[in-house]
């Protein structure tokens, strides 16, 4: 596999972990759950639950691609071209 | 239901102004720290800004008097499906992530310093670029004239004085007490005010939570009182509201990531690492405001039921009221509170007339009009010339402010997203994508437009649960793409022959 088809699949898989955990943290899908939903968690529906747990998922996720190499390469760069 | 709280007394207002005070002080200094007359300075903080500076000012410009109000009041009207909140502002950051590592790499190699820096190096058309400006200057004016319309309500719900005389007081000393510190210092003084602001804000929202579940018992006990007496506000949302749901992810994921001001600090940052840091923080604050916002409403609707559409974007107000009458600690509490909404209103309003400004000197005045004027201007004619535009600007908004006192300019700013959602092309997929060229994007961008604004118009504010300018984007994306496929650009703009998003 190339350099760039590797790093395409790459960015294509850091979506689709955005994509899917947009789709669980978006309440679309309870109505077939039943009355699952109004479960209290914490005080809360379900559901509602449900959705600030994925949400943290996100947030997590997110800080976690942002911990990626991208900083330190730029710093690099930018080092580079000022010498 | 009273809706205003109990006037405050000498101390707090002596408090009140000691904050106002020490926003003008930080400007002096601001303006005793630059380097030097150039746009850069005045506009970017030349070298850049640190970390925490760089992390609380994107924080406080990012969540707006908006956040505290109108997200309070839109869960006390919908209940628990206002959710869709802490989700949109998630994406906001999920969606730098497409593009700021590269946009920044770029701003740093160029000395980009407005938005459309980038598309002048990316496309080289001052056409995209005058469009680009006009659609950005025009997303967030309305924007602006709204933080100066909330500071003369805030101070209005807070004295026994006569209202009217209290809103034009609050509308005229708190844009002069901006407008004096953002001429002095630039976007130093506003990231250095943002400080400021942004711990104020950030210590208010805790502050509010730990308050209201002492005030009002559990959360269980608030949904429980929810569910027996207002049970759609407990209940899952309709399907069109899911749809809706979806459309705000996409809208202010997109649109809230190209507010100008927000791409200013992505430039802003010292350094890449800065930069990184600040957005993984980002990446949480959601939690802490919005979150928080949405259980202070669940509140609000268990405890204080029957209010009408109107007073229940009050609802912090008349929660805030309570506190305030429990004790004198509750009253502090919501001194500081209320300097929290100051601040959050304030942040936003300076980041955004600064960012104004220099989009009207750099990209409109300096590109387009100075030459009728004079035929080489130095970088401190335009740097004066920006601090009088900010002047002008602003003097110009709060005559408006003045007039439009106890009108709502909600509709107004539902559709800034709607605007801005119509940059995502050339900004974000020209990044990733060289083939993309200018012409089709610039069509696309005014079509784009014209669709959001022409359906907005109609009524047709959503389709089907879906906003107008996500449709919008849809027609504007594939006018963008498919015509760069049909007649690419000759020379592929000014860009060197690097991926433009390798960095990503």
């Amino acid at each position: 596999m190339s350099h760039s088809r590797a790093s395409r699949s790459n960015i294509a898989l850091r979506a689709l972990s955005f994509v899917a955990l947009f789709a669980i943290a978006i309440p679309w899908y309870w109505r077939w759950l039943g009355d699952l939903a109004y479960h209290r968690v914490v005080g809360v529906p379900a559901w509602f639950a449900v959705a600030v747990v994925a949400s943290i998922g996100i947030s997590i996720n997110a800080a976690w691609q942002l911990g990626g190499s991208w900083a330190s390469d730029i710093d690099e760069a930018e080092q580079e071209a000022s010498q | 239901m009273n809706d205003r709280l109990i006037p405050f007394g000498p101390g707090a207002q002596a408090f009140i102004l000691v904050y106002l005070f020490s926003l003008i002080v930080i400007g002096a200094v601001a303006y005793r720290a630059r380097r030097d007359s150039s746009l850069k300075d005045f506009y970017l903080a030349g070298k850049g800004i640190g970390f925490v500076t760089l992390l609380l000012t994107l924080y406080s410009t990012q969540y707006s008097g908006n956040t505290l109000f109108g997200f309070t009041g839109a869960t006390y009207r919908i209940g628990y499906s206002w959710a869709v909140c802490i989700h949109f502002m998630t994406s906001i950051v999920v969606v730098y992530l497409a593009f700021a590592p590269g946009l920044y790499r770029l701003a740093k190699q160029h000395h980009f310093i407005t938005p459309v820096d980038y598309l002048d190096y990316r496309f080289g058309d001052w056409r995209l670029s005058l469009v680009s400006s006009i659609v950005m200057i025009g997303a967030i004016s309305n924007y602006l004239l709204a933080q100066l319309m909330a500071m003369g309500s805030a101070l209005e719900g807070l004295t026994d004085a006569d209202p009217v005389r209290a809103y034009r007081a609050g509308v005229v000393v708190l844009a002069l007490v901006i407008v004096v510190y953002e001429s002095l210092g630039g976007f130093r003084a506003v990231a250095w005010t943002d400080v400021i602001q942004g711990t104020v804000l950030g210590v208010g929202f805790v502050l509010l939570l730990c308050a209201v579940c002492y005030e009002y018992g559990s959360i269980q006990k608030a949904s429980e009182t929810l569910l027996a007496n207002e049970p759609a506000k407990f209940k899952l949302p309709e399907a069109d509201w899911i749809r809706t749901w979806f459309s705000y992810v996409l809208v202010v994921g997109l649109g809230g990531a190209l507010y100008p001001q927000s791409i200013q600090r992505i430039y802003a940052a010292k350094s890449a690492k800065t930069l990184q840091r600040s957005l993984r923080v980002m990446a949480f604050l959601p939690l802490t405001t919005t979150l928080i916002a949405v259980i202070v409403g669940i509140y609000g609707a268990a405890n204080f039921p029957g209010l009408t559409r109107q007073q229940s974007d009050t609802i912090l107000t008349v929660v805030c009221r309570q506190i305030q009458q429990e004790s004198l600690l509750g009253y502090w509490l919501v001194v500081v509170l209320f300097s929290a909404v100051l601040a959050a209103i304030m942040s936003t309003a300076d980041s955004v007339l600064l960012s104004i400004s220099s989009m009207v000197t750099k990209d409109i005045y300096a590109k387009h009009c100075v030459r009728y004027f004079t035929k080489d201007p130095t970088q401190t004619q335009l740097t004066w010339f920006g601090k009088a535009f900010s002047w002008v600007l602003m003097v110009s908004l709060v005559i408006a402010a003045l007039r439009l006192r106890g009108r709502t300019l909600v509709e107004l700013l539902d559709y800034k997203f709607d605007l801005l959602v119509q940059l995502s092309p050339a900004f974000i997929l020209s990044l990733h994508w060289r083939r993309m060229s200018s012409m089709p994007t610039l069509i696309g961008m005014v079509v784009g437009v014209a669709c959001s604004i022409g359906l907005a118009a109609a009524g047709f504010g959503k389709v089907v649960g879906f906003h107008a300018g996500l449709i919008a984007l849809l027609v504007n994306g594939a006018i963008a793409v498919g015509g760069s496929l049909i007649m690419p650009d000759a020379q592929h703009g000014t860009c060197d022959q690097r991926p433009l998003a390798d960095a990503t």
